[in-house]
């Protein structure tokens, strides 16, 4: 090949293109189809959403510009945002740091022992059942505000309550009930990557640190288990903090939106109402725009914290 | 002091130096009554699905079902309510928005992830950072974009708009790109050196070794398509184009006597594909889920 002579150096030159293509082309005809949808839905939307947060735009009329007017209601005029976001934090903070430490335990607690598939059959089923089924058992069952419900019974039986909770309609208990059944279907992907990621630390580090002194389960997890799998500690916080961010069906399905009070409403049920009840897509935009950075930062922190440095 | 022993693949072995290896009890009696209490509303939902109507109103209800009967599948699925839709058509509308995501799903995204894992094409460094990228926020700041595009193709209502906006997910890409990126590049040579044609390799060579990481993706986008409501709620106008959650919900919406038992059959029919589908990947879901992770 490298005796092409000078009389076709000069065709190869005007016809980078064509060698471009000829090189690169079939790759890009097999990642076109996926990037294209990728492009329209995910990528540019984001952008899409970005410019339409500048607007007034009620799908009658074209949008019109109205600078940052959307944001100045939403941050100044907008309780119902900052209760909104308060609501969400507690999810995004307490639900999905506890989810992600308990996936993380709960993996490592059937990683000890025999019958692994069996516990982790029943752990992940809940996360299998999907937001609709868990609403009918705890609705109607469980958190039902009569005295028929399940817990209310209980309590009752017990003498610790007179008179049947209210559950789902109180908004004293509604945020802890709300927690409580996203932590339940908390064991998803992440539980599956770390069940997975927990077999393949190497068995001569747990050698080398048993050699050095460790002497029971619990430091062998802190000084060999988990430095190991980073990685995993990124990848598996990442995706759940952004699920914690974008959590609305649970709060939808068991309180209705908007809850009583807006007791467990977070900010997607927020731009829900406002894009598609009231269909004013500027300020939804806006809060789309808020929830995008939002959730955008905390998973650029956690990669700072977790992210390897080889 | 310890005694290094030798290990067996994938099996722990000794701790410390006299005790030989055993299960502490103690992570039994965690494990097994946290296991029934995550299965608890299943098998709950089970028996519920299976009772008669007497067995249903008693208070406080059983656990398990005394007498099974199937009468409550019979009146959802072969009855003919006083609704226009039969029920069966809610059943195939997920069935066939899922089939379709996760066949064209895998299809793509496999597609997309071998150049960007085994070829360094131009640009790939910025493609493989918005995909990652993609990873770091919630779909729901791209769901109002997406409906002005696609009532704007005038898809609202179709199957198409409930395929279409949720394949451009890119964990799929994400996990299968990390996985492929294992193919030891020899073999892919040694199929170049026999002549074959880069399509060729990807069928023959590439997605047979990635066969998990296909059943994983294969998995996720299933449990995804199968119960996920959002795009529904969006998009669907007409009750005939309801996904099964949909028509579970509008079912379970009151609580009467009449419905009791047939909801939760729904409910039951909602869940079993998922777990046939999970017990059918299992291996191959954990098999690649042990190469995923972030590097940073």
């Amino acid at each position: 090949m490298a005796r092409v002579v000078t009389a076709q150096r000069t065709t190869i030159r005007a016809t980078g293109l064509t060698a471009f293509w000829r090189k690169w082309g079939v790759y890009y005809l097999m990642m076109a189809p996926y990037l294209i949808i990728f492009f329209v839905f995910t990528v540019l939307p984001v952008l899409a959403a970005a410019g339409l947060s500048f607007t007034y735009y009620n799908l009658l009329q074209p949008p019109h510009f109205v600078g940052l007017a959307n944001y100045q209601i939403l941050f100044v005029d907008d309780d119902v945002f900052y209760t909104t976001l308060r609501n969400t934090i507690y999810f995004a903070f307490i639900t999905g740091p506890l989810g992600f430490f308990l996936s993380f335990f709960f993996a490592w607690l059937i990683h000890q022992v025999r019958g692994r598939a069996y516990f982790s059959l029943a752990l992940y089923a809940p996360a299998m059942t999907g937001a609709i089924v868990l609403t009918i058992f705890f609705k109607q069952n469980l958190f039902s505000g009569d005295q028929y419900g399940i817990l209310n019974h209980f309590l009752i039986g017990l003498g610790v309550i007179q008179d049947p909770l209210i559950w789902l309609q109180d908004q004293r208990t509604l945020l802890p009930v709300v927690m409580v059944v996203t932590l339940w279907s908390s064991m998803n992907t992440g539980f599956l990557i770390w069940l997975a990621a927990l077999g393949s630390v190497e068995q001569e580090l747990y050698e080398a640190g048993r050699i050095d002194g460790i002497r029971n389960r619990i430091q062998e997890m802190w000084y060999v288990t988990l430095p190991s799998l980073k990685p995993q500690i990124l990848l598996t916080s990442v995706l759940a903090i952004v699920a914690a961010f974008g959590q609305y069906q649970i709060s939808q399905n068991l309180a209705g939106l908007p809850s009583p009070l807006y007791a467990v409403d977070t900010i997607v049920s927020h731009l829900w109402d406002y894009a598609f009840i009231r269909f004013e897509m500027g300020f939804a935009s806006a809060i789309a725009v808020v929830l995008f950075v939002v959730s955008f930062g905390c998973s650029r922190l956690l990669f700072r914290l977790f992210a390897s440095n080889d | 002091m310890a005694i290094a022993l030798p290990f067996r693949r994938g099996r722990r072995v000794a701790i410390g130096s006299t005790r030989v290896k055993k299960e502490p009890i103690g992570i039994y009696i965690v494990l097994v009554p946290l296991s029934v209490l995550a299965v608890l509303p299943i098998v709950f939902m089970v028996s519920q699905a299976l009772k008669p109507l007497d067995e249903l109103l008693k208070y406080p209800p059983d656990l398990i079902v005394q007498h099974p009967t199937l009468i409550n599948f019979q009146s959802l699925l072969i009855a003919t309510n006083a609704t226009v839709v039969p029920f069966i058509r809610y059943i195939f509308n997920s069935a066939w928005t899922t089939v379709v995501q996760v066949v064209v799903g895998v299809l793509i995204g496999s597609l997309c992830a071998y150049p960007l894992a085994k070829i360094k094409v131009p640009g790939q460094g910025f493609i493989m950072a918005l995909i990652i990228a993609a990873l770091a926020f919630p779909a729901q700041v791209t769901a109002i974009p997406n409906y002005l595009v696609v009532s704007s193709l005038h898809m609202v209502d179709t199957y198409w708009a409930l395929i279409i906006p949720a394949l451009g997910v890119s964990f799929n890409v994400f996990v299968m790109v990390q996985f492929m990126s294992q193919i030891p590049t020899q073999t892919l040579e040694a199929a170049k050196i026999d002549g074959a044609s880069e399509w060729v390799i990807f069928w023959r060579v590439v997605l047979p070794w990635v066969k998990p990481a296909v059943a994983t993706i294969a998995f996720l986008t299933f449990t995804a398509a199968w119960n996920d409501v959002g795009p529904a709620l969006i998009y669907v106008r007409s009750d005939a184009m309801r996904p099964l959650p949909l028509a579970i919900a509008t079912l379970g919406a009151t609580t009467n006597i009449a419905t009791l038992g047939v909801v939760q059959a729904a409910a039951l029919l909602q869940f079993i594909p998922s777990l046939i589908v999970f017990i059918l990947s299992r291996r191959s879901v954990l098999d690649t889920m042990a190469h995923t992770g972030l590097k940073g």
